[in-house]
């Protein structure tokens, strides 16, 4: 700044002149009054030649700039000017007209007043494909582009080598912040997705090319066991954003592959066909009571048919005893299920499982104890009892119960036989039951 | 399984392969023939399934059953009690477990109880 404003000064010593023409009598003050104005670029400092400048106020005047830059107008009445630049022909494709300014001139005094120009930009905009590969980098012709910011741009497209030039006979931009808008062409247009969009910054003569990546939306599924192993065959079905294409449902590929997608740019839905957490609605199975069978069923339609087959837990290899519709909603299979005696005539050992099912898939429940609501009358002389009672079951399992006025209904294991009563209160009652022996019989005995 | 996933790379999901067995009794005498009952969710056709005896305490196989496969989730396979010569152990509970390709390994079995010597009869 220094240099330029020494050369602007030594250049205005040469516009006033120096020659000493003698003190004068009396100086009259309106012949120093005057505006010099300077013209120059925002960017490097230059001075600009040929600039029409215009001052308007008390005086209006206009003179061109001289090979220094500057227009002097000398003498001016005293007044607040405003101080105008136009530029020539040759210049204005690539600089932008300095912004008006104001000066004050008093009597006496000729300040300098500096307008800039600030020099257009010609941005360069490219475009490339992202896809990794052999694909990556490689341009992407026939995209549309325009510029939105202090002015708007049309480039039109994207040539052969992925740009789109400034033309060299248009006049340049404007610098500042400028977004940038592709549009693509042809069937798959939507099917595109510039993943660095953003807002660029174009400086004062710029001349730089700004890239962007192209992509088509894609997406990949691979599944895996809880071994890490990779898992094949099982059917999926994947949902498209928005369900913007039809769902893809088949077979999962072999394994080393992933399911795939392309072209839709969003979230997506993957599931794959599966029935799984098979579960009973309580701890046990009580004859005549209705109990929940439920089962995770993803990705399959609302309303798919399932079934759930109950069999005993040491009867897996036979038939069902029984056999119960559902149908999936939202994602589950559910059905309430009532254990009567005739359903499970069949059951040996006590317990039983369920197998949900829905197609080809199917889940496995636990096994749950099936109980019935048991009667016992337990009296003295004929004196209904308060007292405990424990029994023995030929499969082992012990049931405690509180006798109340005589009577206990715990819940017993189903289809077990009761080998013996124990009535810890009263040992010298303890009696042993054949098996198959009746309650009546049991009874009789406690009185001998 | 069910996941829901943006676009732009690749993402993972992850599936819960299990089996249970059972034997088809809850006791038996020394001789007599079972059937063992697999079944399995999100098991291949085909894989390879290793039946393993043994009583509760002990990680010692009483017996194995190899060279067996899976077909539509699951397999019945009959068991013969034949155990002179193995080690039970003094044991009369057993339970079986079962390995699927050699990584999935079922929870044991109930118990099965086996009488192992000939029942004591009065006079």
């Amino acid at each position: 700044m220094s240099s330029w404003f020494t050369s602007a000064m030594n250049a205005i010593s040469r516009a006033f002149g120096s020659k000493d023409a003698g003190a004068p009598a009396e100086k009259c003050p309106l012949v120093d009054t005057g505006l010099l104005v300077l013209v120059g670029r925002e960017d490097t400092l230059d001075v600009l030649k040929d600039c029409n400048v215009d001052v308007k106020g008390k005086s209006s005047l206009k003179k061109p700039t001289d090979g220094d830059g500057i227009a002097l107008f000398k003498p001016v009445e005293p007044d607040t000017y405003t101080v105008n630049a136009t530029l020539p022909s040759s210049l204005a494709q690539d600089f932008e007209d300095p912004p008006t300014g104001t000066e004050t001139v008093p009597l006496g005094v000729c300040p300098i007043h500096i307008l800039l120009a600030s020099p257009l930009a010609r941005p360069r905009i490219k475009l490339v494909w992202q896809e990794t590969g052999k694909d990556e980098g490689k341009p992407f012709p026939g995209a549309g582009v325009k510029l939105s910011g202090a002015s708007d741009y049309d480039y039109k497209e994207t040539q052969s080598s992925g740009l789109a030039e400034w033309p060299a006979d248009k006049r340049g931009l404007k610098p500042g912040p400028y977004s940038v808008r592709f549009t693509f062409k042809g069937d798959d247009a939507q099917e595109h997705e510039v993943v660095d969009l953003r807002s660029i910054p174009v400086p004062p003569a710029c001349k730089e090319t700004f890239v962007f990546h192209v992509s088509k939306p894609w997406i990949e599924f691979v599944v895996k066991d809880q071994f890490g192993d990779a898992v094949s065959g099982l059917d999926f079905r994947l949902n498209y954003p928005r369900d913007a294409k039809p769902p893809i449902s088949r077979a999962l590929p072999p394994p080393g592959e992933a399911v795939s997608a392309k072209g839709v740019a969003g979230t997506y839905t993957f599931s794959i066909k599966t029935v799984s957490k098979a579960t009973w609605g309580a701890d046990m199975v009580q004859l005549d009571q209705k109990i929940t069978l439920a089962a995770a069923a993803t990705g399959y339609d609302e309303g798919t048919k399932g079934t759930f087959e109950v069999y005993g837990a040491t009867g897996l290899a036979g038939a069902a005893l029984d056999t119960v519709n559902a149908e999936v909603r939202r994602d589950r299979l559910e059905a309430e299920w009532t254990p009567t005696e005739s359903k499970l005539k069949d059951l040996r050992g006590g317990a039983v499982v369920f197998i949900a099912k829905v197609d080809k898939a199917r889940a496995v429940s636990e096994a749950r104890p099936v109980v019935s609501k048991g009667a016992f009358e337990v009296k003295q002389d004929g004196q209904p009892l308060d007292t405990r009672l424990v029994l023995h079951f030929a499969g082992g399992q012990q049931v405690a119960a509180v006798v109340s006025n005589g009577k206990a209904e715990p819940l017993v294991p189903f289809g077990e036989s009761l080998l013996w009563l124990e009535l810890p209160e009263h040992a010298a009652a303890r009696a042993g039951l054949t098996l198959g022996a009746s309650k009546q019989e049991f009874i009789q005995s406690l009185k001998e | 399984m069910k996941l829901e996933r943006d676009h732009g790379r690749q993402h993972e999901g992850r599936i819960q392969r299990t089996a249970v067995v059972h034997w088809s009794q809850q006791r038996a005498w020394h001789g007599d023939e079972v059937t063992l009952s697999v079944r399995t969710e999100l098991v291949n056709d085909g894989a390879a399934a290793e039946l393993k005896l043994r009583t509760p305490a002990t990680a010692a196989d009483l017996d194995t059953v190899s060279g067996k496969s899976i077909r539509a989730g699951q397999l019945d396979h009959k068991y013969k009690i034949a155990w002179k010569g193995k080690p039970w152990l003094d044991k009369r509970e057993f339970v079986c477990l079962a390995a699927i390709d050699t990584k999935l390994i079922s929870q044991p079995s109930p118990v099965l109880r086996v009488d192992l010597e000939p029942p004591l009869v009065s006079a």
